[in-house]
């Protein structure tokens, strides 16, 4: 029973830092109908960044996490800007298939580029909150999983906040109703989308410094956490931020679960075939198509 | 030439709370032309959609040529004979307009030769042989909407439903279209449906007329009598007077 | 295709066909089977993600799924290969059919991440089982392919010959069934498909079953490309077969040389694959990442600048009258 509990609860912690990577997701497929293959790879980076950050400069793990957020949100920014606003304009009457094929090419660059420059190996690095817990009940909670949920929460909150309660977010979420009467409006829809690749890149940015102190850090992390997510936002409902946020901590909790219980190697099955099922059976999510 | 090629038997579409179609019945004679008007709205073309297969009826029946062919999927009903153009054109933009036609003309048979020559055929009749190695997304307006019928003609349709085919043409362009649409229906013996909302064009061209408003089929008959009808006139004042 | 098209491809088959004849350096023959393998693959593959629409990126499941059957039969019951694979091919194609069925109703990019999902739970299974079905698979130390002798029952050869002019034979059978299916109703079919669906089904199109046959062809090959391959390295490494990174490489390969098309793949291959495979050998240790960044960056660069791919542009120097 207690150990049930325990990878529950484990679970939960992680499945805040999904929710967190699938939202950023979310924001930008909701918004743009883009899939951004590189999305773990930004992941990734973000990763790498706090890593040389804390090692380099000595800064505390979650002060690292201010600086990346900024700076992933810039790359994003101008990604969007770039490439993808063109891509996108052209691909006007169909499905964006070729941003998917884009930013996987993207994917592999990042992850191949990563590998030369950082070697293979799996880097850990040694904060002052690695390796600490404390005791709630019978269960052993891990510090630096706890604040990576908490903060995860915190931020999610905000995004929710500035969807809901500021003209940005307003203008987000009228683009990615309907974009042509958004433009009637007077929004800028390549602005719009600009800042929607940017906070979402944003969001994956804080979850990767998020997880440096206690997770590995190596070239292809990025791919697990990534096809995770899609998962994730599909699992929720695309273009949900609800949904991406359920559906975070429903896999992380599926995955803890499983994990302990069959295996690692199973769990992921189990997620695939998940995802697979809601694709087939529930396209608009398990929590339904609603826009927050 | 008095058999009834379609029947449509108390039809009714719901979409959740919304009847879009309710109880609407009409039925078709060989070789007649047939027009079906209404305001906007009025849930003609959730008619054919049905008829064509798209959408199955909440309730009713559709009978082709004796059988019963509601639950049919649309391209098991084209390949009985029945062909639709859209409202919105479908061209396939990619593709010639000569490959195009051809997608059409390969519906009962498989040597690509004989395909060619009878999606040629189709195209001069149409009007389109000059362009045929045109690619769909180079076609304006009236060059898209006589597509659309050379591939639904090249399909050897027993019956051809076009859905408001004169839809953003001018009345050069219309009246062209009303002389093709004449000529498959002589030349060719095909049993048309016409859903339109040029009234000229429903006047020269239908043998007989139905009218719906708000899912019903509020009445039938000559175009000349129909026109005249008072609650013909009501549902279109109701909402918009057509000329 | 006119007469001076047909001359040409013929003179370049030719000069091909006599490679091992001017220089057999096994090293040398070696880049071009690889060459000629992902052209094949990427041929294969373009059958139901160009000329359908219906993009995967799941394939090497289906490479992977031929080579552990044809290799497994080969092992246990030493069935030849030439058999072996063709069982693969079906039993991949049925696969095939397992996945298209429920997923071909799922647009583009949707159906795109359920191959990837298919391919991920392929490639755990195995590596979390040392058999299947009872039968032995290493899991994720990978199946060797044992050595029987040189033999062409056996499909092993002492020499990189004889694999060079088999993998030049299956390419020209892939590129000849992709032409047939093109100029037939069938692609005519799919074609019109890929690009507006209900426009299809209003013609008369059984588009399921369309894509469903295309389906099982791609998959048919592709699958008997991994059983190739088995053959050629002897040995079968899940990571790399069952990756997605060799699923996405054929796509790459397809893509840069224009799918939709019957030979933008191949020409994909013979302008990406060698680089590739140059830079592999020219440079090692920490730098051995450098050809997939290659590819990654073509990728890039063609989706940006020329989404029809290269083949478009050297049609019409071919053909400058045509559109």
């Amino acid at each position: 029973m207690e150990s049930i509990l325990q990878a529950g609860v484990s679970g939960i912690l992680m499945g805040g830092i999904y929710s967190l990577i699938a939202i950023g997701l979310s924001l930008i497929f909701g918004v743009m109908r883009i899939i951004n293959f590189a999305h773990g790879e930004f992941l990734m980076v973000g990763m790498y960044l706090s890593y040389w950050l804390i090692t380099l400069l000595g800064i505390d793990p979650y002060v690292a996490a201010l600086i990346v957020t900024p700076v992933l949100f810039l790359i994003g920014y101008a990604f969007q800007h770039g490439p993808l606003n063109t891509m996108l304009v052209r691909e006007k009457t169909r499905e964006p298939l070729s941003i998917l094929l884009y930013t996987a090419g993207l994917s592999l660059v990042l992850q191949n580029v990563a590998l030369i420059w950082f070697g293979a190996d799996a880097r850990a690095v040694s904060t002052s909150y690695t390796g600490t817990t404390f005791d709630l009940g019978p269960m052993i909670i891990s510090i630096p999983r706890f604040y990576a949920f908490g903060i995860s929460i915190v931020c999610t909150g905000f995004v929710f906040w500035v969807l809901t309660k500021t003209e940005i977010g307003r203008a987000i979420r009228a683009t990615s109703q309907d974009r042509n009467t958004a433009k009637l409006m007077g929004i800028n829809e390549k602005k719009i989308y600009c800042i929607a690749f940017g906070l979402g890149s944003a969001l994956v940015g804080i979850s990767g410094a998020l997880l440096v102190p206690f997770y590995y850090i190596f070239p292809t992390v990025g791919s697990v956490f990534g096809l995770r997510s899609f998962i994730i936002v599909v699992l929720g409902g695309v273009g949900s931020i609800k949904g991406a946020f359920y559906g975070g901590i429903l896999i992380g909790l599926v995955e803890a679960i499983a994990t302990q219980f069959i295996s690692p190697a199973y769990a992921e099955i189990i997620v695939f075939m998940m995802f697979v099922a809601v694709l087939l059976f529930k396209p608009t999510g398990l929590f339904g198509l609603e826009k927050s | 030439m008095n058999e009834r090629l379609l029947s449509v038997e108390g039809v009714t579409k719901k979409f959740g709370g919304l009847v879009a179609v309710n109880n609407a019945s009409l039925y078709l004679s060989k070789n007649e032309i047939v027009g079906l008007i209404g305001s906007n709205g009025a849930g003609k073309t959730t008619l054919f959609n049905v008829i064509a297969g798209d959408l199955a009826p909440t309730s009713g029946k559709v009978v082709y040529l004796g059988s019963e062919i509601q639950a049919l999927p649309p391209h098991r009903i084209c390949r009985l004979g029945v062909a639709r153009t859209y409202q919105i054109v479908k061209p396939f933009s990619e593709l010639t307009v000569l490959e195009n036609v051809m997608v059409g003309a390969f519906l009962h048979t498989a040597r690509t030769g004989e395909v060619r020559d009878l999606a040629l055929e189709v195209l001069a009749d149409v009007g389109l042989i000059e362009r045929r190695n045109t690619v769909g997304k180079d076609l304006n307006l009236p060059q898209l909407k006589r597509l659309e019928l050379a591939r639904a003609l090249a399909t050897t349709p027993k019956l051809l439903m076009l859905d408001e085919v004169m839809a953003g043409l001018n009345p050069t362009e219309s009246a062209k279209v009303i002389e093709l649409v004449q000529g498959i229906s002589s030349l060719r013996g095909v049993t048309l449906l016409i859903i339109e909302h040029v009234m000229k064009a429903i006047m020269t061209l239908s043998d007989r007329v139905y009218v719906m408003n708000q899912g019903l089929v509020i009445a039938e008959g000559k175009p000349e009598d129909v026109v005249q009808n008072p609650e013909v006139i009501k549902s279109y004042l109701g909402a918009r007077a057509h000329a | 295709m006119d007469k001076k098209h047909i001359a040409i491809l013929l003179a370049i088959l030719f000069a091909v066909a006599m490679v091992p004849v001017f220089d057999d350096d096994p090293y040398f023959l070696q880049i071009f089977i690889m060459i000629m393998l992902f052209a094949y693959w990427g041929t294969s593959w373009n059958m139901i993600s160009g000329f359908a629409g219906q993009m995967s990126l799941g394939h090497a499941a289906f490479a992977g799924i031929g080579a552990y059957t044809s290799t497994v039969l080969f092992i246990n019951y030493g069935l030849s290969p030439w058999l072996g694979m063709l069982v693969g091919g079906v039993i991949a194609g049925g696969f095939g059919l397992l996945i298209g069925y429920p997923c071909f109703k799922l647009r583009g990019t949707y159906f795109t991440l359920a191959t990837i999902a298919f391919l991920n739970v392929i490639r755990i299974l195995v590596l979390a089982n040392q058999s299947v079905l009872g039968f032995d698979i290493r899991g994720a130390q990978g199946l060797s392919v044992p050595w029987r002798g040189d033999s062409l029952v056996n499909m092993q050869f002492l020499s990189k010959t004889p694999y060079f002019y088999l993998i030049l034979v299956l390419l020209l059978v892939v590129i000849l069934i992709s032409h047939l299916i093109k100029e037939s109703k069938m692609g005519y079919y799919l074609a019109a498909i890929k690009t507006n669906q209900e426009a299809a089904n209003s013609l008369g199109v059984d588009v399921t079953r369309y894509k469903l046959m295309a389906q099982f062809i791609s998959v048919f090959f592709t699958a008997i490309g991994g059983s190739f391959y088995a053959q050629f390295i002897l040995f079968i490494d899940p990571q790399r077969l069952l990756g997605f990174d060799l699923s996405l490489e054929i796509a790459i390969i397809a893509l840069i040389g224009g799918q939709g098309s019957v030979l933008g793949p191949a020409l994909g291959a013979f302008i990406l694959v060698p680089v590739a495979e140059l830079t592999r050998a020219h440079i090692s240790g920490e730098l051995a990442a450098l050809p997939i960044i290659l590819y990654g960056l073509s990728l890039m660069v063609i989706i940006y600048y020329l989404p029809e791919g290269v083949h478009k542009y050297i049609a019409r120097w071919f053909r400058p009258s045509a559109k």
